[in-house]
């Protein structure tokens, strides 16, 4: 009986679903950030948060009498301590749903429509290249919410500044908790006056489990 | 550190910016008719061509704008809160200075100001209704385009608009802005419009709900209350540091609908079913 019922389930798989499987999976993320979003999020006005990220970072940026560099260290070791909350608070809202990632474009798919659509409600593109293993999150002209009212002045454009940085030390601070160690850099911001904002993921490794010395 | 490194100061008020009068100003009048500059010259440049691209460019960027006004985003709470609550770490952390009040004040004014900008530009211009274009208001429109500059021409003032055209163009673009009843969110003649305009509009357009009570305190019209049972940002992260926030903000705002504010303050009262009832109390000058 049993041999009987797993052939015909390999037969039914065969023939309805000629979809690739990576595909599937896909839609089914999609669809679980746009539920988790609507169900379980308290949102708030995007303009609203935008105006208020933009005066701190103005801040920010007369504190640092102007320094590019120092800014974008700054703001990557703010999100670097947000990031390591945000993995907690992710999972709670996501509960068990949510598959798990079996390699790298999984990985990419699951922050891109799960991580981005429940915090910020945009999604990007994913852009993955296998050669390099590396993985893009791409956003077109105005989707990055940041982004929107803001125009950086020459000065700090030809020390580039990255404006949303704060988004690149949230993932690396969130992918460190759940033991992936990675290198999260932007590579271009339209702000800059680049056609695309992306934000690159490199060197994705396992932090493996190591018994402390003297034990 | 110095004191003014935060674009806005408390006690010194706004910073005024002058405006230069270019029209006035002889040697740049005398640039534009020199034949002999290179870029006045006919042929060096191709004028045409850039305008098109800056109108095209225009055009598109306007596109781009009324899109993303249409959708009307909305974010995660957790990540607001995420983000307030880090800055205001870093700020107390970071810099050594014991008024860090002031501070988050002046961050809040800045928000404020935006604010009241944002949501007067969104009155002025609601989603159905587009107005049809009058012919004084085309022949308005096409002035701009008249100087023609290709041609090595100088610039001539005869084209500028005169002032009779100028103040019937005025008229009749306020009647019409009459008739959709914008004027009247305009202005706020009396305070207490305002008030309301605060604790209705602005905090649902902040935070997705009305403020809870509004509360005149003196009699001589110069103290006046916003209470609100259950902030929504300052119920979870620091009550008292994002209440300080909330009054730069409505600083912001009051200032920049032309009254002059003393300070607003803030207070959490004590209540038995609301936590976090505060209260943020707003002094005018006399």
């Amino acid at each position: 009986m049993s041999s009987n019922i797993s052939s015909e389930k390999t037969n039914e798989s065969s023939t309805v679903s000629q979809v690739d499987p990576d595909y599937q999976k896909e839609i089914f993320l999609k669809q679980l950030g746009e539920h988790v979003y609507q169900q379980n999020m308290k949102k708030i006005n995007a303009e609203f948060f935008n105006v208020t990220y933009g005066s701190f970072v103005r801040t920010l940026i007369d504190f640092y009498d102007s320094d590019a560099d120092k800014c974008n260290e700054k703001l990557k070791a703010m999100g670097e301590s947000i990031g390591s909350r945000l993995i907690d608070d992710f999972y709670s809202k996501v509960t068990n749903q949510i598959p798990r990632c079996s390699n790298l474009k999984d990985l990419g798919n699951t922050i891109a429509y799960v991580g981005f659509k429940m915090y910020i409600n945009t999604v990007p593109r994913v852009i993955f290249d296998e050669t390099n293993r590396t993985i893009k999150f791409r956003f077109e002209s105005n989707a990055n919410i940041f982004n929107k009212f803001v125009e950086l002045p020459d000065d700090i454009k030809e020390k580039k500044l990255y404006y949303s940085n704060i988004v690149s030390g949230i993932i690396k601070a969130a992918l460190a908790g759940i033991a992936l160690n990675c290198d999260v850099e932007f590579i271009s911001d339209t702000l800059l006056d680049d056609q695309y904002t992306d934000i690159q993921i490199s060197n994705v490794t396992r932090i493996k489990d190591e018994v402390p010395m003297g034990q | 550190m110095n004191n003014n490194l935060f674009g806005y100061e408390q006690d010194q008020g706004p910073k005024i910016t002058q405006l230069t009068e270019l029209n006035k100003d002889s040697s740049i009048l005398n640039s534009f008719n020199d034949k002999n500059n290179v870029n006045n010259q006919s042929g060096t440049l191709d004028l045409e061509s850039i305008k098109n691209n800056v109108d095209n460019g225009t055009k598109l960027s306007v596109n781009a704008a009324k899109k993303n006004y249409e959708e009307g985003h909305d974010v995660s709470m957790s990540a607001y809160l995420f983000v307030l609550l880090e800055f205001i770490k870093t700020i107390v952390s970071d810099i050594d200075n014991t008024n860090h009040s002031k501070i988050l004040g002046d961050i809040g004014h800045d928000v404020g100001i935006r604010i009241y900008e944002l949501v007067n530009f969104k009155l002025l211009n609601p989603k159905k209704s587009m107005s049809t274009k009058s012919a004084l208001i085309e022949k308005m429109d096409n002035y701009k385009y008249i100087d023609n500059l290709s041609h090595g021409s100088t610039l001539n003032i005869s084209q500028v608009p005169s002032s009779e055209e100028i103040y019937s163009y005025i008229s009749t673009t306020t009647v019409e802005l009459e008739e959709s009843g914008v004027i009247k969110n305009l202005k706020h003649l009396s305070f207490i419009t305002l008030l309301q305009f605060i604790q209705d509009t602005i905090w649902k357009y902040m935070f997705g709900k009305k403020a809870d009570d509004i509360q005149k305190i003196n009699e001589d019209d110069s103290s006046y209350a916003i209470i609100d049972n259950d902030p929504l940002i300052a119920s979870l992260v620091l009550p008292a540091k994002v209440n300080e926030f909330i009054c730069g903000i409505i600083k912001g705002v009051v200032e920049s609908a032309n009254y002059k504010c003393e300070s607003v303050n803030t207070q959490i009262l004590e209540d038995k079913t609301y936590n976090n009832k505060s209260a943020y109390i707003i002094k005018l000058q006399k």
